[in-house]
């Protein structure tokens, strides 16, 4: 049976601090950067595991005594609600700073301390918790958006834009309580796919086994940081600014704008959408630049403005591999390198790496290029061609290319990169510059497929240019560094 | 007791940016009122309540705000003294009392204690020392 985060955190808690206090480094560590995100099999995994091999205090007893403390706290409105499962927010009409302290009076209760992973995960006595991670970001943003509906105790909820808590059937049967954001996140996810342009890169450049970049490649920062912007582009939420002098920059140079700041969902692009948000308007390679941290950097002869040293997106690779560890790609493991321990993150599921080759070596060896639909590139998606050129012209600027040819042989090697070094030409302008004849014998198709996929998007045009600007950028990639 | 490391791993916008690390800096706080007014039922409630009606009060700042960042600053700094500076004594009847000196104290060695000896500390300062 599924037991509860609180349940379960407890029983963590109270084994590890008799054992070991693993558990609170490893979620110092990760607190800051949770967001949500759907629970992987990984984890239940682990829950099972948890309470599998707990022993000590009963269930009952523990959640007596959780529900007496809750009944003496002065700010539980309406003590009749009180169940094992009534909502902290919706029942109880706790705020999300009210929730923090009950946790705590929970942690002197039982003499134990629940990192603060898990402590945002909770939400209710038990049964109504959000099983992992979203406790940082959306879960809390609806305590204080007025979702305080009250909800009744277990009841099937199969309308996604109702803010209750829901519960789906789990593998084995058991309920899996679940945020309805989620699943309208999810809904918006399914025209996404499943991996961002970076994390596709990044996932180029790990070794396999090993489980790191490697280290001498510093393209690859770079390079991940104009895939922020390529990714926020495609995702609709910044186009270059409407202006018709613009046209006598260089693309590079132009000024982008935000026009929609819905969040992605993912922690990267948030983060860069809120900053691009709330600063200046700056050009595509400036931002690129900031972001990196390169404009503060001295050779660069710039002045080094301590207002635009917040820009500099820290942990990029860091963070997009803890990504995608909760999207169940990869897993972290600790290794030692001759003086000090560093997280690896081998790949876990080598299904979406081979997706990813598979799909380069489509499109650089093949005559006519077919993408199949996949969850990494779902059939409604749009701009499904532009997308996959340009992942192949970031790859090629972070160096990660070849990772992915290694099967091919001498020549065809050779000629995937000069296919690469025509196409990174070809699309690093705008309007998209046409095929000059040239190699036929690779990606007929394309040109026409990508004008189409152009077409049918008329109004979309500025956020393309975006596109366009970034990989111009790339195209300098290396005199830059 | 796990100390809101986020400083190290995100940058000053990052974290007024962050729901999260507000929430936890709140319990960051009340942790060290548990430490430095351990069974001292009036005063621990009293400071909660106190640090409670300071986060809500502030509720209303801009997310990614500078006032919200000075705001968990502050609050930050106010947690450190409180578990590093502040010292509970309990009385053994007369004019004895227990000084409860654990191991979040701060303890300086004999020549840093001297050089210290005589100075006051504004809080600016001891803030600003620590971040």
């Amino acid at each position: 049976m599924y037991r509860t985060a609180l349940l379960r955190s407890i029983r963590c808690a109270a084994q590890a601090s008799s054992r070991v206090q693993r558990p609170a480094i490893q979620t110092a560590f990760r607190a800051p950067f949770v967001q949500s995100r759907i629970s992987t099999p990984a984890t239940s995994i682990s829950a099972i595991r948890c309470y599998a091999s707990s022993s000590g205090l009963g269930q009952e007893e523990v959640t007596g005594r959780i529900v007496d403390l809750l009944k003496n706290f002065d700010k539980v409105q309406d003590p009749s609600k009180l169940s094992p499962s009534s909502h902290f927010t919706n029942d109880l009409g706790l705020d999300s700073l009210d929730t923090v302290e009950v946790v705590m009076a929970i942690e002197e209760e039982f003499s134990i301390e629940i990192p603060d992973k898990e402590a945002d995960a909770i939400h209710s006595g038990s049964g109504l918790t959000r099983r992992r991670g979203g406790g940082g970001a959306s879960a809390d943003n609806g305590d204080e958006e007025g979702s305080r509906v009250s909800s009744p105790i277990p009841k099937r909820n199969d309308d996604p834009r109702n803010p209750e808590t829901g519960y789906e059937s789990g593998a084995n049967g058991h309920k899996i309580a679940f945020d309805p954001r989620d699943i309208s996140e999810n809904a918006e996810r399914s025209k996404q796919p499943k991996l961002t342009l970076m994390e596709e890169i990044l996932l180029m450049g790990l070794k396999d086994k090993q489980g790191y970049l490697s280290f001498w490649n510093d393209n690859i920062s770079y390079a991940l940081r104009g895939c922020i912007v390529i990714e926020l582009a495609f995702r609709g939420r910044i186009s270059m600014q409407k202006d018709s002098s613009r046209r006598r920059f260089p693309l590079a140079d132009r000024l982008i704008e935000v026009v929609d700041e819905t969040l992605t969902g993912e922690v990267l692009l948030d983060e860069a959408l809120k900053m691009m948000k709330s600063s200046e308007k700056m050009s595509v390679s400036s931002w690129i630049d900031l972001m990196s941290g390169m404009a503060q950097r001295a050779e660069f002869g710039e002045t080094w403005n301590l207002m635009k040293i917040g820009y500099q997106l820290k942990q990029v690779r860091e963070r997009l591999a803890k990504g995608l560890v909760d999207k169940g790609i990869l897993r972290t493991e600790k290794r030692n390198f001759l003086l000090f321990d560093m997280a690896t993150h081998p790949v876990a599921d080598g299904g979406a790496k081979d997706e990813i080759r598979r799909r380069v070596r489509n499109v650089l060896t093949n005559r006519t290029v077919v993408l199949a639909p996949s969850p990494f590139l779902p059939e409604e998606m749009e701009f499904r061609y532009l997308r996959t050129i340009a992942m192949l012209c970031a790859a090629y600027a972070a160096n990660v290319l070849e990772n992915a040819l290694v099967t091919l042989g001498h020549e065809a090697r050779e000629r995937a990169f000069a296919q690469v070094d025509e196409l990174l030409a070809e699309y690093s302008q705008w309007p998209f510059g046409r095929r000059a004849g040239g190699n036929a014998a690779i990606g007929a198709n394309l040109d026409q497929v990508i004008r189409d996929e152009v077409n049918q998007a008329k109004d979309k045009e500025l956020q393309l240019e975006v596109v366009a600007a970034c990989l111009s950028v790339f195209t300098r990639l290396d005199s830059l560094l | 007791m796990s100390t809101p490391t986020f400083g190290k791993f995100l940058n000053p916008a990052e974290v007024i940016n962050n729901r999260a690390v507000v929430l936890a800096t709140y319990r960051y706080l009340l942790r060290a009122t548990g430490i430095a007014f351990k069974d001292d039922q009036r005063v621990l409630q009293a400071s909660r309540r106190f640090a409670n009606d300071a986060f809500a009060k502030n509720r209303a700042l801009d997310i990614g705000g500078a006032e919200a960042g000075v705001a968990i600053e502050h609050a930050k700094g106010v947690a450190q003294i409180l578990r590093e500076n502040v010292v509970q004594g309990k009385s053994k009847g007369g004019d004895t009392y227990k000084l409860n000196i654990h191991e979040h104290t701060q303890r300086a060695d004999n020549d840093t204690a001297g050089r210290m000896k005589g100075t006051t500390k504004s809080f600016k300062e001891i803030k600003n020392a620590s971040f």
